[in-house]
């Protein structure tokens, strides 16, 4: 190599608009495909390529032969390629090319030689700098792309011995996008004839190849060019520049959230694009693109290799099931806890896949079941989502007396979308004779122990959630042995079972006691029963959820009283804060006498809980810092809500019972009573539940870090793509991560989850099979949506839309009526400041309508379109008794 | 011996000191001493199925190249009425040697033999050793004897055991001087979700444990290792930290720090078990303490005053006592590893 020519040399820095014959062995096979297209006369941002011939004379300028790549450890090769100081013979064709660009900011990526196409995005994929900018920066850059040739990562899934080959660098001009995404020419999970599908983000594309920020999704018809189906989000984060220089998570501008991120002419001018990549490869194409200045540029194009379908796609359920099951059964994704709810990572499912195999059937017999069948019946999966079954369920607590008849649990479950008229449970009635004697004996034994030792239970589950949380703060996970390790989970999976099976009876028994006044209140007080039942609602201002936006306001008001502390919690970035308030002696002091405490009564909470993807409190508490500056800021109480609740109550309700002759309202108040208490108990039980989820996430973020040490993940994103039974076989044995995590495997959970994430969300209530194929409903016209009188009252406000949570704390102001798709316990700190809630999901029992009455804030839930419907900004009327939403002005 | 000897002992009346000595003293040690040896070798096991003939006693110990020098022992069994040779057989005799001879024996046999083995050389050299300057060490001590004899006490800890665990949660067990991991077979039996930690300071008794383990299903549950808690670095992940019967193997000037290690490892509101001898018991207690008193590791035993102290001192709440051996000085005591703000 020592007698290459200045003129050789030269021409391995080449800009790829002069690449003669594109040879994936000079440029790497990511830049030799841009040179192609180049050629081809489509828009590619100018860059120019540093070749694997100057790669190998840098490594011999080091003194590491490339057949020695693969003896010494890489991450001392990698050591001496980025402490290595490079002779100008190396870097100056590079920067006089980075100067005929005109030093713009670039990325710079690595073209490696040898990347198998089927692990190329996961395991092949070596580094990409963005935003760089300044001849130091450049030759960095490139140093860091050479060196990723021994990542741990790279090396991990490397079979055999054999050297690591050689590696390429593309340095490309920067496009700071206004709009990125991709574009498969045919949908490589699910291929429909001449149909192309488009992602699209504003922002930066690296966001959306994450999943961090959400995105618009079209179906393109290559035929007329133009949707023939489209979902738009609400789209409150982009990933942009960040003041700081680094890239980062950005808010989008409130007037662009609702607005499709391409126009339809711009659809048909990237579909036209589209099929020329196509027809110049005579391939089905994977491209990354970005739109600037009204400028489409394509960033990557690979080749799709199409897979067949898998004919399980359609289906639920997880085992195979007689064709009159399959077809017939009702399925729902509503109130099953709403720790289930919305579209789960491989990781969520795989977990609540756990869930269904060893604690689901427990709680059924938690609640007196004495025959819950097989466990595999009770749960099913559906693009990313999870269903519970109802028609096994309604059958199998028709053992039950209060479910006996199984129109009560079934009848709620009817929807737009699942017309129940025809339905018929498949798995029939459960039989009576004796055998139903035998489960209602024991039914009737089960629930007298249970209303005998409700209160004492709910009390030991929140000791021993005190015990796991101090117990869990005080361990260092990441000092234990792999077996310690093992215990530990064993151990959290343990108390998991257990907390969820002490929860089941107060969530059923809830929903049981207001089963029964639902059918009392109307029968025998007319309307104003049905006012009754709607209202009922004693002191329950303990309720653990009411309890945590009572904190937040406690906590902000503490802030408050430290001015120092509070200027440092509305100036720091979110991200940047905690670390912020401990260096801080005012500061720490706060920490630990308040926030402290405050993470150990509610720091396990966070949304969609059963997702272990999703940071709590405690891992990221952006969202309580968020709702302590929204707090601090408003001169209002939470306590006059609370007491303002409780008066109208006194008032109001009470007033009917005086009808009833003394018998009858009696048991109506008894009724009244046990409801109540049960939902105390369901709600405090709740938190200990939550927390076991806690427990059992951090172990897995523990093998995740481990898993990232060993090079198996790249970062903490890619916990998302695991299967829960790999961590738990990962944690049992003593295998190399790389023999359990198989790559291919860990690949397909991430094309997976990107191909269910970009379709239109299933129904949530459904029979059968489902086709995601058949055209989503039309939203229907006109400005009145129904729903479900969650909470009572009238109420006319300007609508904010919200879909994430943490982003948009901030943004809500007090008596704007919040609209969302579903809400959990971690929302409640909003209610309060709501002048109404209205939701897409959600029964009378759901988190948003309990704590929308606790704090009498006027509700509609359950309305399927809200999100769709209402754009915020818009002065919309919310009526809590009859169940309506009407947009008054657009 | 001659006419004039005899009349001399005679006259100086040692004869019938040494006569009645030798009833009254020689003749229970020979005894306990050959009952011993008879439990250990499995003959009295197999004399209590059928009597055997000596051919089938040397066969069965795998001496039959030996089978006269057998007999000499054998014959002592018959002179000190613990066997009997009848019909070309010899058969157990005595109450005690038939008491012996029944399974679930063991532990008695197991600690006549430490009364011999330990017991009898620190009482007989005692004076001794203070005047040579020499101590007993661990070496001294067979760790497989102690560990069977201490389960004459078995009952009495498991006993403390079923008390102090926790069964309807998973929980996590330390257990220090595992011995041969009885106990913590018992708190795993107990709860079916417990994982534990089981160590031994010495190497061939944390192997037997670990076989132990293996061959009760337990090896996944229980991790057995030889380790020293002084020095035993792991993350407070404990629920219940146990130490039955070797507290006494730490010098006295060490318990506190020990018992604070103990504590160290403990989760917030985790719980420390500890059952021993204490002083002012039985006699065997106090030749016990006797002989710590002249080991050179850990010292004597300890009073259950000193031990309630010692573990306040260390740090723990709410100590608790419980005699366990009703009239005995046998006890368990249990403290809280409080968690920060809370007393």
């Amino acid at each position: 190599m020592d007698t290459t020519t200045v003129d050789e040399r030269d021409s391995t820095v080449i800009r790829l608009d002069r690449v003669d014959k594109p040879d994936d062995q000079v440029l790497g096979g990511k830049a030799a495909r841009l040179a192609e297209l180049t050629a081809a006369g489509l828009p590619i941002p100018p860059a120019f390529c540093i070749s694997t011939a100057v790669f190998r004379q840098a490594l011999e300028h080091l003194g590491i032969g490339t057949d020695e790549a693969g003896g010494e450890p890489g991450s001392e090769l990698r050591r001496r390629v980025l402490d290595g100081t490079l002779p100008a013979a190396i870097t100056e064709p590079i920067l006089a090319a980075y100067a005929e660009m005109g030093r713009p900011r670039v990325a710079v990526r690595s073209s490696a030689v040898r990347e198998d196409s089927a692990g190329q995005s996961f395991a092949g994929q070596h580094d990409t700098i963005l935003d760089v900018h300044g001849d130091e920066a450049v030759i960095d850059a490139v140093k860091e792309c050479w060196a990723s040739l021994w990542s741990d990562r790279a090396q991990v899934y490397r079979d055999g011995p054999e050297p690591a080959g050689a590696i390429a660098v593309i340095v490309q001009e920067m496009i700071h996008a206004d709009v990125s995404g991709v574009l498969f020419t045919t949908d490589p999970v699910s291929p429909r004839p001449h149909q192309m599908v488009v992602e699209a983000c504003w922002g930066l594309g690296e966001g959306l190849v994450s999943g961090k920020v959400p995105s618009d999704w079209f179906l393109v018809d290559e035929r007329t060019m133009s949707p023939v189906e489209q979902e738009i989000r609400y789209k409150v984060t982009k990933c942009a520049p960040l003041e700081s220089g680094a890239i980062g998570i950005a808010k989008v501008d409130e007037a662009d959230r609702n607005l499709p991120c391409l126009t339809r002419d711009q659809l048909e001018e990237l579909a036209k694009l589209a099929v020329s990549v196509r027809t110049h490869y005579e391939a089905e194409q994977d491209l990354e693109w970005v739109l600037k200045d009204q400028r489409f540029h394509l960033l990557q194009a690979r080749p799709i290799t199409t897979r067949p379908q898998r004919t399980s796609r359609n289906r639920l359920y997880v085992t195979e099931q007689p064709r009159p099951i399959a077809e017939g059964t009702l399925w729902s994704r509503m109130d099953i806890g709403e720790i289930f709810t919305g579209i789960m990572s491989p990781l969520g499912q795989s977990f609540a896949r756990y869930y269904q195999g060893n604690v689901h059937t427990d709680c059924a017999r938690a609640v007196g079941v004495l025959d819950p069948g097989d466990p595999a019946l009770h749960m099913g999966y559906l693009q990313g989502h999870v269903y519970l079954n109802i028609s096994f369920t309604s059958y199998m607590l028709g053992q039950c007396p209060p479910t006996r008849d199984q129109r009560h649990f079934t009848a709620r479950f009817a929807s737009e979308e699942a017309d129940l008229s025809d339905y018929r449970n498949p798995f029939g009635a459960y039989p009576g004779g004796s055998q139903g004697r035998r489960a209602l004996t024991h039914w009737v034994r089960c629930t007298a122990v249970e209303m005998a030792q409700m209160k004492r239970r709910a009390k030991q589950m929140v000791a021993s959630r005190e015990y796991e949380f101090d117990r869990a703060r005080a361990l260092d996970l990441t000092r234990l042995s792999r077996r310690e390790l093992d215990a530990e989970m064993a151990r959290y999976l343990g108390y998991f079972h257990d907390m969820h099976v002490g929860y089941m009876p107060y969530y059923i028994n809830a929903f049981g006691f207001y089963g029964v006044l639902a059918e009392l209140c109307p029968k025998w007080l007319g309307k104003d029963g049905q006012n009754l039942q709607n209202r009922v609602k004693t002191d329950m201002s303990s309720l653990r959820t009411v309890e945590s936006a009572r904190d937040i306001w406690v906590l902000a008001q503490a802030a408050k009283d430290r001015p120092a502390v509070m200027r440092l919690i509305r100036e720091t970035p979110l991200d940047a804060l905690p670390a912020a308030l401990r260096a801080d002696d005012a500061g720490r002091e706060f920490w630990n006498r308040r926030v402290e405490p405050f993470l150990r009564a509610n720091g396990t909470r966070s949304h969609q809980e059963m997702e272990l993807t999703h940071p709590r409190w405690i891992d990221d508490p952006s969202y309580v810092f968020q709702m302590i500056r929204r707090y601090a800021e408003d001169g209002f109480s939470i306590d006059e809500i609370l007491g303002r609740s409780r008066a109208y109550q006194d008032g109001d309700a009470a007033a009917v019972l005086t009808r009833l002759p003394r018998a009858k309202r009696t048991v109506v108040e008894k009724v009244i009573a046990m409801y109540v208490q049960c939902s105390e108990l369901r709600e405090t039980a709740r938190m200990s539940m939550i927390t076991s989820i806690w427990l059992v996430r951090n172990v897995v973020y523990e093998v995740g870090r481990r898993l990232i040490a060993a090079g198996v993940l790249r970062s903490p994103d890619e916990v998302a793509y695991l299967d829960f039974a790999d961590v738990l076989g990962y944690l049992a044995g003593t295998d190399e991560p790389q023999a359990v995590f198989s790559k291919v495997r860990l690949e397909e959970a991430r094309r997976e989850f990107q191909y269910v994430r970009r379709l239109p969300e299933p129904p949530l209530t459904l029979i059968g099979e489902h086709d995601p194929a058949r055209a989503v409903v039309p939203a229907p016209d006109g400005a009145r949506l129904e729903g479900l009188a969650a909470s009572p009252g009238r109420v006319v406000g300007r609508a904010r839309v919200v879909e994430d949570l943490v982003w948009q704390a901030d943004e809500f102001q007090a008596g704007e009526i919040l609209v969302t798709r579903f809400t959990d316990a971690s929302w409640t700190p909003l209610f309060a400041i709501a002048g109404g809630v209205v939701t897409d999901i959600g029964s009378m029992l759901s988190h948003s309508s309990i704590v929308a009455r606790e704090f009498n804030v006027p509700s509609v839930v359950n309305t399927k379109q809200a999100t769709r419907r209402i754009t915020t900004g818009d002065l919309v009327m919310v009526d809590g008794d009859a169940g309506v939403v009407e947009v008054v002005e657009g | 011996m001659d006419r004039l000897t005899l009349t001399r002992i005679v006259k100086e009346r040692q004869l019938p000191l040494l006569l009645s000595a030798t009833k009254q003293l020689v003749t229970p040690m020979y005894r306990a001493a050959f009952l011993a040896a008879a439990a250990r070798s499995g003959v009295l096991a197999r004399l209590a199925v059928r009597p055997c003939d000596l051919q089938t006693l040397a066969h069965g110990l795998g001496v039959d190249e030996h089978a006269e020098e057998l007999r000499t022992w054998l014959d002592i069994g018959v002179r000190l009425g613990d066997l009997a040779w009848f019909d070309d057989a010899y058969r157990l005799r005595s109450r005690t040697a038939k008491a012996l001879a029944r399974p679930g024996r063991e532990p008695v046999s197991a600690a006549l033999e430490e009364v011999l083995r330990f017991h009898l050389p620190v009482l007989l050299q005692a004076p001794q050793m203070l005047q040579d300057g020499r101590r007993l060490s661990l070496s001294d001590q067979d760790g497989q004897v102690i560990a069977r004899s201490t389960r004459v006490v078995e009952p009495f800890v498991a006993e403390a055991v079923r008390r102090t665990l926790e069964r309807d949660r998973p929980l996590r067990l330390l257990e220090v001087g595992c011995g041969n991991g009885t106990y913590v077979r018992l708190a795993a039996e107990l709860n079916p979700r417990l994982t534990a930690l089981a160590i031994d300071l010495q190497e061939e008794v944390a192997a037997e444990a670990a076989e132990n383990m293996a061959v009760w299903g337990l090896a996944g549950r229980v991790q057995t290792r030889r380790a020293d808690l002084r020095t035993l670095a792991v993350e407070p992940q404990f629920d219940l930290v146990t130490l039955h019967n070797n507290i006494y193997y730490f010098p006295i000037e060490d318990r506190i720090s020990v018992l604070r290690k103990a504590r160290s490892l403990l989760a917030p509101g985790g719980r420390l078990l500890l059952t021993t001898a204490c002083r002012g018991g039985n006699l065997g207690l106090e030749v016990l303490n006797l002989w710590f008193t002249h080991a050179d590791f850990g010292g004597p035993l300890p009073t259950i005053e000193d031990l309630v102290q010692q573990l306040t001192d260390a740090g723990f709440a709410q100590v608790t006592t419980r005699r366990l051996i009703p009239g005995d000085q046998f006890h368990a005591v249990v403290g809280v590893n409080a968690p920060a703000g809370q007393p």
